[in-house]
């Protein structure tokens, strides 16, 4: 009885392991596809912290569970006090230290995947094309370089999420430079995965980060900092292009909605915008 | 020292003017859990309202406005009422004067008013179920949004924080104290029970961190209505600063929360194997290092800040290494179960479960302390699975197993069924498991925390759906463990002074315990400590 429960209790957390393991591989191979950075890079250290993180996990769990399987309350034969072994003193503790060593060991390699995604995170490539982000109380504005500006503002009473037409437009490839301000409150600018980074804004600071994506097609952005009633209406789209159509529509040749229309693939991310995105790409190649 | 009261009856029998005016650390102890498992209840129905609204993408049952206040209220009462409220003011008060041999704490009138502080929070909470009163700033109060009217009222969060706050600091001098001035003869700080070197080290950290977060919410105050700007960047100040004050404070303030479930749990576990506690020293002072490391590490609430990077790369570092710590006490809690014989009952149940939660909670914990990673991971559904796991499990869990562990010595009767008990423990523990882990998944699906709505991606329905199962699976093993504990308590089997055969203080004297707590106040030799099953 006891055993079959500790196995259950056992298979339940392994299975838990398992399926959460799913999404980040996906997570790898859509970001692979499209060409997302930082988020390629940050499923890489995911990974590593994955696989080191289970190590830690069956360190742990097995001993628990054999000791719990093996040294059970029997009447005559395992009962109070006889079993229980004499202190070990300097021994106990050297052993408990000595684990601790070793958990040490391992969190010094995980600073180093840390500190690695960190930089490449934090170096703004030389090229990139600077955006200017402002938030609002619930709306985003987007600014490009030659005074092109958009808008996203979410009325949830009115508009429907895959029709939904307020973000901005991006060239495939090229890095972006996002300098983003509060106008109100402190607000959060997510890139939802692949790309899967975020940055707080500020009123009254402009604090920076960069992404990059090669596949043309619809992403997502939405606030990721509690902001109040209309938090989770603060939403916005990325729309990736192919760099020559970037260019005619910033210098006026081709108008917002045809463009934006052309590249709403409707499939954010998810097991479809590994095959959607492809497709796209397949179709410009 | 107060002159006990001259009555036969603990306090199953006493008077309700007895129940007002008392300054028995016993009945205080009952007053704080009877609160903070009333206020468990109300925090798990805001959690269950907020399931219902996110089970489908769209609105369909709250306002974004109201789901905000459920989502404040759940924060906030199940943080300072249930985990700081019933470990430390619950099992904190009853336990700790018993488990060192003493007649009550050093304080106690200054204990009562301790409780009244806390009761006097409690019911300013319930006035904000009042429309109108909403708070919707989250438990947190981060400006220039808790300035903003949208946010609700900031001067009655502010009240009860202040109010809480009291009831802290006045319950850690006491508790402190106490420790240093009334231990049993004999009883050396190496032979106190971990659960009390808990109580200990969580107190520490009440006293020097709570002073922290009363001044960052009076800046709040100060700026909204007296004019001042701590954070208006327009006249010279920085939101920044609210966040860095705030989690000076709330970061260890996590550690008052779990180092003492976690403390119970070893206790029980070292009852019910009748073993030694394993490396004892080597947890004691594995205590002592989250505490000293848990006030230097808050950077890492605030990594996706504009804070500076050297601080955020310096207090990475130090937040993974509170893994080494934390793994000593988990390892030592795993291994006291080496050679032991362990007893299965219900108390047993939720100690390994409180030690298997520090699983899945500490190890999601390791990605979101490292700088890098925590870039694509900060204020997502990932961190509430992970705070998940880790507070409100090893909390839940750990508390639950106290009260079956130590059910005698509160009520003088065992609890009502093992089997109802176990089977409470193992729905919970299902659906603990359901809710939070597709809590995770959500997270790497990119699902932002503190929404009323998400976008309709079928991956973010599917765990949604399941989180809600959970969460009701959840509630069906609460129901199922409270009605055991009320069985319990109205037609339990009497129990014997000491039915688990522990050596500890607390269980040498009558349960439930005389208003004097001991005939004769207890005396240790050498040979005895309190995981010595040898000698029992």
């Amino acid at each position: 009885m006891v055993a079959i429960l500790v196995i259950v209790y056992f298979a339940v957390t392994t299975l838990v392991m398992i399926v959460g393991h799913q999404p980040i591989l996906e997570g790898y191979e859509v970001a692979k596809a499209t060409g997302a950075e930082p988020g390629l890079q940050w499923y890489w250290g995911f990974k590593n912290v994955f696989y080191v993180v289970m190590l830690y996990f069956f360190v742990i769990a097995i001993p628990f569970v054999v000791f719990t399987l093996i040294y059970q309350y029997k009447k005559g034969e395992r009962e109070e006090g006889e079993h229980a072994s004499k202190p070990w003193g300097p021994i106990e503790n050297g052993l408990l230290i000595a684990w601790g060593v070793a958990v040490f060991a391992g969190d010094i390699f995980l600073d180093f995947v840390s500190e690695s995604v960190f930089e490449y995170q934090k170096k703004i490539p030389e090229n990139a094309m600077e955006i200017e982000v402002t938030g609002s109380m619930w709306m985003w504005q987007f600014k490009y370089p030659n005074g092109k500006t958009l808008f996203s503002f979410y009325n949830p009473a009115t508009d429907k999420f895959e029709e939904f037409k307020g973000g901005f437009i991006v060239p495939a490839g090229v890095p972006i430079k996002l300098s983003m301000k509060s106008t109100d409150v402190i607000h959060a600018f997510y890139l939802w995965p692949p790309i899967n980074k975020l940055q707080d804004l500020y009123p009254g600071r402009v604090t920076y980060q960069w992404f990059k994506v090669d596949a043309p097609g619809e992403y997502l952005v939405s606030c990721r900092e509690y902001c109040g009633t209309n938090h989770a209406y603060m939403l916005a789209k990325i729309w990736v292009v192919p760099k020559e159509e970037f260019e005619q529509w910033y210098n006026g040749q081709i108008a917002d909605a045809d463009l934006i229309n052309k590249y709403s693939t409707k499939k954010w991310y998810t097991k479809q915008a590994k095959g959607g995105n492809i497709e796209v790409a397949k179709v410009n190649n | 020292m107060r002159e006990a009261i001259p009555t036969g009856v603990p306090y199953f029998g006493a008077s309700l003017k007895e129940w007002i005016f008392t300054t028995d650390h016993k009945k205080i102890g009952i007053l704080y859990l009877v609160t903070s498992i009333l206020f468990f209840v109300v925090g798990g129905l805001f959690a269950l309202g907020m399931r219902l609204e996110l089970t489908s993408p769209g609105l369909q049952f709250w306002s974004p406005e109201f789901y905000n206040y459920l989502l404040t209220g759940h924060g906030a009462i199940m943080l300072l009422w249930w985990a700081i409220g019933a470990p430390t003011g619950g099992f904190g008060n009853f336990l700790l004067p018993l488990m060192i041999g003493a007649r009550d704490v050093a304080f106690p009138r200054l204990n009562a008013l301790s409780w009244w502080a806390y009761f006097g929070a409690s019911v300013l909470v319930l006035i904000t179920l009042i429309p109108g009163n909403h708070i919707k700033m989250m438990w947190t109060g981060y400006p220039p949004y808790a300035l903003n009217n949208d946010a609700g009222n900031l001067a009655l969060y502010v009240f009860i924080i202040h109010l809480l706050g009291v009831s802290s600091i006045a319950g850690a001098v006491n508790f402190l104290t106490t420790v240093i001035r009334m231990r049993a003869k004999g009883l050396s700080y190496w032979k106190l029970p971990i659960f009390v070197h808990s109580i200990i080290t969580a107190n520490v950290i009440q006293i020097l961190g709570v002073p922290s977060l009363a001044g960052a919410v009076t800046m709040d105050l100060f700026d909204k209505y007296l004019g001042t700007a701590f954070f208006d960047p327009a006249r010279g100040g920085d939101p920044l600063l609210y966040q860095h004050v705030f989690w000076f404070y709330s970061h260890p303030a996590v550690y008052v929360m779990l180092l003492p479930p976690v403390a119970i749990a070893g206790e029980v576990i070292s009852a019910m194997a009748k073993n030694r506690f394993f490396g004892y020293k080597a947890y004691v002072i594995a205590q002592w290092g989250v505490v000293v490391l848990g006030f230097i590490v808050w950077t890492h609430h605030m990594f996706v800040t504009a804070t500076a990077d050297w601080l955020k790369i310096i207090q990475s570092i130090t937040t993974m290494m509170i893994t080494v710590p934390v793994g000593i006490i988990v390892l030592a809690s795993t291994l006291t179960l080496f050679k032991g014989a362990l007893k299965f009952n219900t108390a047993t149940w939720f100690a390994l479960g409180t030690i298997f939660m520090i699983l899945p909670g500490g190890l999601t914990g390791i990605p979101n302390g490292m700088l890098g990673i925590d870039y694509g991971l900060s204020d997502s559904y990932w961190i509430a699975g992970h705070f998940h796991f880790v507070l409100a499990m090893i909390i839940t869990f750990g508390i639950f197993a106290g009260l079956y562990y130590w059910f005698p010595k509160f009520t003088g009767r065992l609890a009502y069924s093992d089997g109802l008990g176990s089977l409470g423990f193992f729905v919970m523990f299902m659906g603990a498991m359901l809710i939070f882990g597709m809590q995770l998944i959500a997270g790497l699906h990119g699902m932002p925390r503190r929404y009323v709505d998400y976008p309709p991606i079928p991956e973010l329905i599917t765990a949604h759906h399941w989180m809600t199962v959970g969460a009701f699976i959840f509630a069906l093993g609460v129901l199922i463990t409270f009605i055991n504990l009320i069985l319990g308590m109205v037609k339990g089997e009497k129990a014997d002074a000491n039915p688990w055969g522990s050596p500890s203080l607390e269980w040498w004297t009558a349960s439930p315990p005389a208003p004097h707590n001991f005939d004769k106040l207890p005396e240790v030799d050498e040979e005895w400590h309190p995981y010595n099953y040898k000698k029992a």
